[in-house]
């Protein structure tokens, strides 16, 4: 049987993956008032920006940099295409719809640009193995991973609770009329989240193309997981979002772990149902999204 | 009435998304087909009939970078028909469409091809998409030349059944390179003669993936010493597969072997040299692809485990022919499946050539008359060649680049297998071992080995 640590160790990484695109999709959800479908696309682009920008200044010295170009492509893609759309009397429904095809007009670009070769992010790895709880090992790679998770994770609720910019994204996601009586820039602020959550986005692409590989379908594989995180937690919730991405990742891991192997295909379809089985108990998902950051 | 500040915008809008959305759009077909339908940019010659090919392929999806380099193959051969005097003296074209490896897709692309193309023959297609569309294409009675099928499921089924005047009986499908079981049973001999015991086999789940899988495990029943201790199948597209990974090597293995498109290979591999399992890994024979050990390369550098592959072995005559062409017409990698819709557009051609029609029909009762050997038939290598024979009165016997190219009655070819020694740090496969057709025929003629699929 594989060990206990072992399994958590995978549910982390893979939850950690999860937890930071869903935490992006879920702050534009909140604070601009749109599901991106095109989200996944955001998170490619992170990955192939990274293996360009590793390849000039190796991979650790990328990150910051891939978070800042993803940043400002995403905040770019969205004026483009989305404040167009917005400004036009476009609605929620229309927004949707928009993204989908943005969707597919990125993937057909990337296909373009850098064929459907799949690419890495080379990133070396050192492997630690132990002997306690049934032996594990755990490789530079994950911690990378987890650890950038943990590091978005603070930073995001420091940003929320502590910096004015956060405060004013809380308020303009929960009513935007009255944060822009209050004096609120409602547009800049809808700027800022474009260019932060476009940034964090980035950095799960990054992650993934250094973990397994990019390829012009990458990131909508990526997103039903992502935004089933995001319901599973209640959409628009940063904080359950991420639960929602480990609980996801956890599900997925263990049904491929533990269950007779005849089941070792249906970790995700586990991972739905136990969507399905939350919010028939709890329709707005694991956190409350009226009360909710 | 003019129009407002805001409607000029939206206006100027739209029409910059609709032109940026069918540039890409275009751009995005094109980069992958080289034009999804060449036959309006061929040039047409008045002696003769057009003959449109129609080609559907996995131009996007999980496949897509086999197609990278069918893509150059397909347009040489088309090129070198042409050159050698074109079918009953016309053209040869091509429409070629994309699959996305997804079976509704491919439906609907075999319809383009038929009723809004009028192909006169259709080409490519794999195992995930022509085992469940097998009923439909037999309904179409269009003659269809795969170069990509190594389904077993295809080695009792096709072909025109030994009797092309006769096509009451015929199967419409013809397999232009070897069946998983070539593969699959040098797999055998291989783990055999390496002393292997104990194996596992870590596979996806798509049609294609599955079949090679069980073939391999069926081409292993026959050889006593040989017991699969544990067999994963593992959803494609996952970012991580250590859990899978872990669970497999519960088992004590003195070897593993990988069912899997390229891109979750990639990831699966690099994970099993992460994980210090030192169990050595057996490719299956589609993951023969320089790009994928390049990449490796640059990721782990060279694996802890040794890598091996068995496949079968391109031999036929014009084997060395079509790949120095083949290399001074594109950077792209030669890869086996190459040979195969080299030889396929051939057997094709001389068809046409033998009945004096392009109809499906005639192509249909031709592919079998002139590429099976006969007391009278003359030997023929290329196009040229086959079509002066057959002016001259002759009946042909087409020797291809994968084998000498003898379609049986159910419209499958023959080839020995081969061994490849795998090395990461050089990106390369070379060839090692030969295994005989015959070594192969003797598993898979063994009834346990049809047992096995029958069961499966």
């Amino acid at each position: 049987m594989v060990s206990p640590v072992q399994s958590l160790l995978f549910s982390l990484e893979f939850g950690s993956f999860i937890a930071i695109a869903a935490l992006s999709f879920s702050v534009i959800y909140r604070v601009v008032g749109m599901i991106n479908f095109a989200h996944g696309e955001w998170l490619t682009i992170g990955g192939y920006l990274g293996v360009l920008i590793a390849g000039q200044v190796g991979s650790i010295l990328a990150i910051p940099i891939v978070i800042i170009t993803s940043g400002l492509v995403g905040y770019g893609l969205a004026r483009t295409f989305y404040r167009p759309l917005r400004r036009s009397g476009a609605g929620p429904i229309m927004l949707m719809l928009g993204s989908i095809a943005v969707g597919y007009v990125l993937r057909g670009a990337f296909r373009i640009v850098f064929s459907s070769e799949p690419r890495t992010v080379i990133l070396p790895t050192q492997v630690y193995r132990f002997d306690a709880f049934g032996g594990f090992f755990v490789n530079s790679t994950q911690l990378l991973v987890i650890g950038m998770a943990v590091l978005v994770i603070a930073s995001v609720h420091l940003m929320f609770k502590r910096t004015d910019v956060g405060i004013a994204m809380r308020a303009t996601g929960s009513d935007e009329d009255l944060a822009e009586v209050c004096g609120v820039d409602t547009s800049s602020i809808r700027r800022n989240t474009w260019l932060a959550m476009s940034g964090v986005a980035g950095l799960a692409g990054f992650l993934i193309a250094a973990s397994t590989n990019v390829f012009p379908l990458m990131g909508m594989e990526y997103l039903l997981l992502l935004i089933a995180a995001a319901i599973l937690g209640g959409i628009g919730s940063a904080y359950g979002a991420i639960a929602g991405a480990y609980i996801i990742g956890g599900a997925v891991t263990l049904t491929t772990s533990y269950l007779p192997s005849t089941f070792t295909t249906l970790g995700t379809g586990v991972a739905f149902l136990i969507l399905i089985v939350v919010l028939l108990i709890r329709p707005s998902g694991i956190a409350d999204v009226e009360v909710a950051t | 009435m003019p129009m407002s500040r805001m409607d000029r915008q939206r206006r100027n809008f739209v029409k910059g998304i609709g032109a940026i959305a069918a540039t890409v759009g275009v751009a995005g077909c094109s980069s992958q087909s080289d034009g999804s339908s060449s036959s309006e940019s061929s040039d047409s010659s008045d002696s003769g009939p057009n003959v449109l090919m129609g080609y559907g392929g996995s131009l996007t999806g999980k496949w897509d970078f086999n197609e990278d380099s069918m893509g150059p193959l397909l347009d040489m051969t088309i090129e070198t028909i042409n050159e050698q005097g074109g079918p009953l003296g016309g053209t040869l074209e091509m429409s070629r469409r994309d699959t996305a490896v997804q079976v509704d897709q491919a439906r609907q692309v075999m319809q383009q091809h038929i009723n809004q193309d009028n192909a006169d023959f259709l080409m490519g297609y794999n195992s995930s998409t022509l085992v469940p569309l097998w009923e439909f294409i037999q309904r179409q009675e269009m003659p269809l030349i795969t170069p990509w099928m190594g389904s077993t499921f295809k080695d009792t089924r096709g072909g025109d059944n030994g009797t092309p005047d006769d096509m009451g009986d015929d199967e419409w499908v013809w397999r232009s390179v070897p069946g998983d079981g070539v593969s699959t049973a040098a797999a055998a001999i291989g783990m055999r003669d390496r002393g292997v015991e104990n194996f596992g086999v870590l596979n996806g789940t798509s049609a294609g993936e599955r079949a090679w899988s069980n073939a391999l495990i069926a081409s292993t029943k026959p050889v006593d010493q040989l017991n699969m201790q544990r067999r994963i199948e593992v959803e494609e597209g996952k970012s991580s597969y250590q859990s899978e990974l872990s669970r497999l090597f519960q088992g004590d293995l003195d070897l593993w072997v990988i069912a899997i498109g390229i891109q979750d290979a990639q990831v699966v591999l690099r994970e099993w040299d992460q994980g210090g399992y030192g169990v050595p890994v057996m490719l299956e024979n589609i993951l023969q692809q320089e790009k994928l050990l390049e990449n490796l390369r640059s990721s782990i550098g060279t694996p802890d485990a040794e890598m091996l592959m068995y496949s079968q072995l391109p031999s036929g005559p014009q084997k060395e022919k079509v790949r120095e062409m083949y290399e001074s017409y594109t950077d792209q990698d030669m890869i086996p499946w190459n040979y195969a819709a080299w030889d396929g557009i051939h057997a094709a051609m001389l068809a046409i050539e033998r009945a004096g029609s392009a109809s499906p029909e005639a192509i249909q009762q031709n592919i079998g008359p002139v590429t099976r050997p006969t007391e009278d038939s003359v030997e023929v290598t290329s196009f040229e060649q086959g079509k002066e024979e057959l002016e001259a009165g002759n009946e042909i016997n087409y020797q291809g680049a994968t084998s000498s190219f003898n379609f049986t009655d159910k419209g499958n070819i023959a080839t020995p297998g081969t061994t490849f020694d795998v090395s990461v740090e050089d990106a390369t496969f070379t060839q090692d071992e030969r295994i005989s057709e015959e070594d192969i025929a003797e598993i898979i003629t063994d009834p346990a080995f049809a047992e096995y699929l029958a069961n499966n």
